[in-house]
């Protein structure tokens, strides 16, 4: 048991770092604007396939990694992630009978969470900032996220690792 | 749950209002580096796939449009070189200081800021090339930004396009001066406070004025692409399109000013 939860640490601790240089990768400026949240997805991944090993400070983590790669203001994607991974704990119970459509309705809404707490965040601590809010992340995260529920749940099945989260609808 | 948010509030906090964290700035970003350097992969790959699979009739066609602005330049510099010496003559009967030379070097862009609201990039130059906060930076066409953040060996370049970046310019038809601020847009400056009597209008160049001591003077900014008079605002609304390629540049150019040198070299003397 140990060594599996070690195997599934490692595994999380990869994808994450996937999900980064994905959400690193240099596009075009409008393109840019449509990229989904890839490290909050696989947060969310793991947050739904294994609760008891990935919890909050499971997305905090990733949050802070993915601060200190963006370089601006530090513990600004931690606490939102944070408090994402909290309220995908509120509706645990439920998520166990969600389809994969359900899930994405819930990843649309919580990538759009997301945005806001983000953009509130930087209102508060970027002095004069003015930038805009845009929902196209939410909808292409959304979009996305029953393929990488489908590629994951393969992938992982092939690794041997246990349980997989739903994937029809 | 409240702990980690207390945490990361903290740290917020904690960077913003003071400057505790800038020791730590340095080695996380060489930390980071790698990862960049994985990133912009597919994009080099791209580009190497371009640049060696290419048709023999593309190649010739090449050769033949580099041959003809060669010569073109040539030409150009031949009225150049008489032109610099007579600058220098005029400016000697003037009793005036010689205009001196900047010089440059060359770096590669190796990251872009993943957050589209901020206009930053990373390049390969830091510390180790003597690279100092401040410096402009230039790509072929024009200004493209200037260095906030100096790491061991890279930097991070805000460019002239972020929202809260702005530049004193001045028209070179007539040397009008104005500010041009970013928006968050790559293709699009703006001029600040512009009154309606001003001698501006579309297609005028801008080019850094060189107050302000961050630029140097005389690097094209942009060209005024419109001008309107907004009803019931006393300023004009002066639009400008960056010379500087500011998405697309990859080989950049971060200029070492020719006064800041001389600076240097006094210092040096003492």
């Amino acid at each position: 048991m140990q060594e599996s939860s070690l195997l599934t640490y490692l595994w999380s601790g990869g994808s994450v770092v996937i999900g980064l240089l994905l959400q690193l990768i240099p596009l075009s400026s409008t393109a840019v604007l449509w990229r989904p949240q890839f490290v909050l997805l696989i947060v969310f991944y793991w947050l739904f396939r294994s609760p008891f090993l990935h919890g909050v400070m499971f997305a905090w983590f990733s949050g802070l990694l993915l601060d200190i790669f963006v370089g601006e203001l530090l513990g600004r994607h931690a606490i939102v992630f944070a408090l994402c991974a909290y309220l995908i704990r509120l509706v645990q119970q439920r998520l166990h009978h969600f389809g994969v459509l359900h899930q994405a309705m819930l990843v649309l809404f919580m990538v759009l969470v997301s945005q806001l707490l983000l953009h509130s965040i930087t209102l508060i601590f970027r002095v004069g900032w003015e930038g805009s809010l845009s929902i196209a992340p939410a909808i292409t995260s959304a979009i996305i996220w029953p393929f990488l529920v489908f590629f994951a749940n393969r992938l992982l099945k092939t690794q041997g690792l246990g349980q997989s989260i739903s994937s029809g609808s | 749950m409240l702990l980690l948010a207390l945490v990361a509030l903290l740290l917020l906090l904690v960077d913003t209002y003071t400057r505790w964290l800038e020791p730590v700035r340095p080695w996380l970003a060489e930390l980071t580096t790698p990862i960049y350097w994985v990133s912009s992969l597919p994009k080099r790959i791209g580009e190497l796939g371009d640049e060696t699979v290419v048709s023999r009739a593309d190649l010739e066609a090449e050769i033949s449009r580099q041959k003809t602005q060669l010569f073109i330049l040539k030409g150009r510099m031949q009225r150049m070189a008489e032109l610099a010496a007579e600058n220098v003559r005029l400016r000697n009967l003037l009793n005036a200081t010689e205009l001196l030379q900047d010089s440059v070097l060359v770096s590669e862009l190796i990251g872009v800021s993943p957050d589209p609201s901020r206009h930053t990039i990373i390049v390969n130059r830091g510390e180790d090339h003597d690279v100092f906060v401040g410096q402009a930076v230039l790509d072929a066409d024009g200004l493209m930004g200037q260095v906030v953040e100096v790491y061991h060996s890279s930097s991070k370049v805000l460019l002239i396009s972020d929202s809260s970046h702005a530049l004193p310019v001045q028209v070179l038809r007539n040397g009008v001066r104005s500010i041009a601020e970013g928006m968050g847009d790559h293709k699009r400056l703006t001029l600040r406070f512009v009154t309606p009597t001003t001698d501006i209008k579309v297609g005028d160049q801008l080019v850094s004025s060189g107050l302000g001591g961050r630029y140097p003077l005389g690097y094209p900014v942009g060209t005024v692409t419109s001008v309107d008079m907004v009803s019931g605002n006393p300023y004009l609304k002066v639009e400008l399109e960056p010379s500087a390629r500011i998405d697309r540049s990859r080989y950049l150019l971060l200029v070492f000013s020719a006064v800041e040198q001389l600076g240097k070299d006094t210092d040096a003397g003492k």
